[in-house]
């Protein structure tokens, strides 16, 4: 072999070599290269940490933070009339966001689909997220500074009637937002009726969490007083629905079922799924 | 000098006992419709809406309570406001606004202090009794847990309570068959609507799917929400519980009846030409644009009155809808 045909070899083992460090960089060992895990999520199973460490999720399915769970949740029936199986409660702090339980008992009335707790997660981590806004109309200085998401109802354990308020959030696919109100830190929320303090509502923090919500593709509707608010809705792909009457100290958003049923559905479409 | 002192000091008396006896409300008319008004959640005014002269009434400790709903009496001889505690915590259990339901003559006196956590109420039975919902503050659809309703009866001053088989968050009078219409939530984001026939006190199922009723009864409308028809107003002939076509958007939105007896529909919609800016995502509405209100005669199909100026916020009338005309307070009705 000539010396050129060596330092040809000599060269290709070099990037061979460079090439198995570049693109091992970065696995440990037993991690699967294709689940990047995130600083949430240890497993990178899309379960988050805060969720799977919730006492009752651990204790129901077993949740683990180091190995792969699986969704096991199910929204049965309809929003209006279901029920919700295997529902993941949501944890009462997590990344950047609090549920209140507004005058129910603890753990009673935040369980959900694990697509809607995600959703609620995701959501409150894409408002915090520093290097990005939500709504292209506005810039913020330091979004450490905004008053952090606050959830209200979800379903119940086990789904069904919420009656006497609720006719909807039976089957883990709704949630009640609160509006924001100005100047609040965390562990100072106070609730904001906006039909007389609409002066204290945080319009840009509210409108910012909106879009948060109005992007996501799960979404599909938000009822909300759009009069009240200041918010006006997009003239195209609106989900939104205004309903002043009843959404004057919260809004309410509304997740398509995740597995595609009909189960977002009102009960009176009859759409039958899962042998229902 | 002692003299013109003495002179000084007689004028003084004299010019402030005049001032105590002339009239407060001089200059006030004393036709038309009694119109009052929330301002700044605190207090309650009565507006002459010819000299546009306002005059407190009646208020509350800002700090404790706040004013979020007014209506006057259809005789306009009574106000009846809706107060409502402010909270101080995060929603704890037992820091939950407590509403309380007041009841006044037009010069601020209470006739009736309702503290049963009063939600909704409406005056009924040609304005000789109130009813109204209570129930528990609740941050969640319809704001309210629905309890108990009650019959407020203003000449005895007795509260009866309604036995019904629904718990209602919406409440109805309809003068044209003397009844009290009582909607509670229903499946599909619907409702359910109940009707108290009250000179038999008979309580009936109905098929309607709202209760804005028209004055004559020939109509109702509805709101939908999307989830199971159409997004936005439906008009319904509530004989037959055919729909009609609602008027075209382009006269303008539905903001509800005339309160005039009339079947007329209070249109609103953005003056000028300019279409509302197209907008990809949701955006703050920085300034009100300026509106227009149209009356709507439903019968006629065409219009009957309009005008620049939009509804006036947390202002009631006894008769008609009081319009708000850049600051300027306009009551709008049927020629008398």
């Amino acid at each position: 072999m000539s010396a050129r045909g060596n330092a040809v070899h000599g060269v290709l083992g070099i990037l061979t070599i460079l090439a198995w460090v570049v693109f091992s960089w970065g696995c440990g060992e037993g991690a699967v290269a294709d689940t990047p895990t995130r600083s949430w999520d240890s497993d990178g199973d899309g379960i988050s940490d805060a969720v799977e460490l919730e006492t009752h999720n651990r204790e129901l399915y077993h949740f683990d933070v180091q190995l792969q769970d699986y969704d096991i949740s199910v929204a049965r029936g309809f929003v209006d009339a279901g029920t919700l199986e295997n529902g993941i409660n949501l944890p009462d702090t997590g990344a950047g966001y609090i549920h209140f339980p507004v005058g129910d008992p603890k753990d009673t009335d935040d369980w959900g689909t694990l697509t809607l707790v995600n959703l609620l997660e995701q959501v409150a981590r894409e408002y915090r997220n520093p290097y990005g806004e939500c709504n292209e109309d506005i810039q913020w200085d330091n979004r450490d500074y905004l008053p952090r998401p606050q959830y209200n109802d979800l379903s119940l354990q086990f789904g069904g009637s919420f009656q006497p308020d609720h006719t909807s959030h039976q089957n883990g696919l709704d949630v009640d937002v609160r509006y924001l109100r100005l100047g609040e830190r965390n562990g100072n929320e106070i609730p904001l009726d906006l039909r007389y303090d609409s002066a204290a509502h945080d319009v840009e923090s509210t409108l910012e969490l909106l879009t948060c919500f109005w992007q996501n593709p799960r979404v599909i509707a938000i009822y909300y007083d759009s009069v009240r608010s200041l918010i006006d809705p997009p003239t195209v792909n609106t989900k939104f629905v205004h309903e002043p009457n009843k959404h004057y100290n919260h809004f309410h958003v509304r997740i398509a079922d995740p597995e595609g049923g009909g189960g977002t559905a009102p009960s009176f479409f009859r759409v039958r799924r899962n042998g229902q | 000098m002692r003299t013109s002192h003495s002179n000084i000091v007689t004028t003084i008396a004299v010019v402030l006992l005049a001032m105590t006896l002339i009239p407060r409300h001089c200059g006030w008319s004393q036709t038309g419709p009694v119109v009052a008004a929330i301002r700044e959640h605190s207090t309650v005014s009565r507006l002459d809406p010819v000299s546009q002269r306002e005059r407190t009434i009646f208020r509350v400790d800002a700090l404790r309570s706040a004013l979020v709903e007014i209506s006057v009496h259809p005789g306009g001889a009574l106000l009846a406001v809706l107060e409502t505690s402010r909270p101080r915590s995060t929603g704890a259990p037992n820091d939950v606004p407590h509403n309380r339901l007041v009841v006044m003559d037009t010069s601020g006196a209470i006739i009736e202090s309702v503290q049963r956590n009063v939600q909704r109420f409406v005056w009924c039975c040609n304005g000789e009794r109130l009813v109204y919902i209570a129930g528990a503050h609740r941050e969640g659809e319809p704001g309210f847990r629905p309890d108990s309703v009650f019959l407020y009866d203003l000449g005895r001053r007795s509260h009866s309570p309604i036995a019904l088989p629904i718990r209602p968050a919406e409440i109805a009078w309809a003068a044209f068959d003397s009844s009290v219409y009582f909607g509670a939530s229903a499946r599909g984001d619907s409702l359910e609507v109940w009707r108290l026939h009250t000179p038999s006190g008979e309580v009936t199922s109905t098929r309607y799917r709202g209760l804005l009723f028209s004055p004559s009864g020939r109509y109702y409308l509805w709101y939908g929400t999307g989830l199971n028809s159409r997004y936005g107003w439906h008009l319904v002939e509530r004989a037959s519980g055919r729909e009609l076509p609602i008027p075209d958007l382009s006269i303008g939105g539905i903001h509800g009846w005339m309160n005039d007896g009339t079947d007329n529909l209070l249109l609103l919609r953005r003056s000028g030409s300019a279409p509302a800016p197209r907008s990809r995502q949701p955006r703050i509405r920085r300034a009100e644009p300026p509106m227009l209100f149209v009356v709507y005669d439903l019968l006629q199909r065409r219009t009957v009155q309009q005008g620049t100026g939009t509804v006036a916020s947390h202002t009631a009338v006894s008769e008609g809808v009081a319009i708000n005309r850049g600051g300027r307070i306009q009551v709008l009705r049927r020629p008398q």
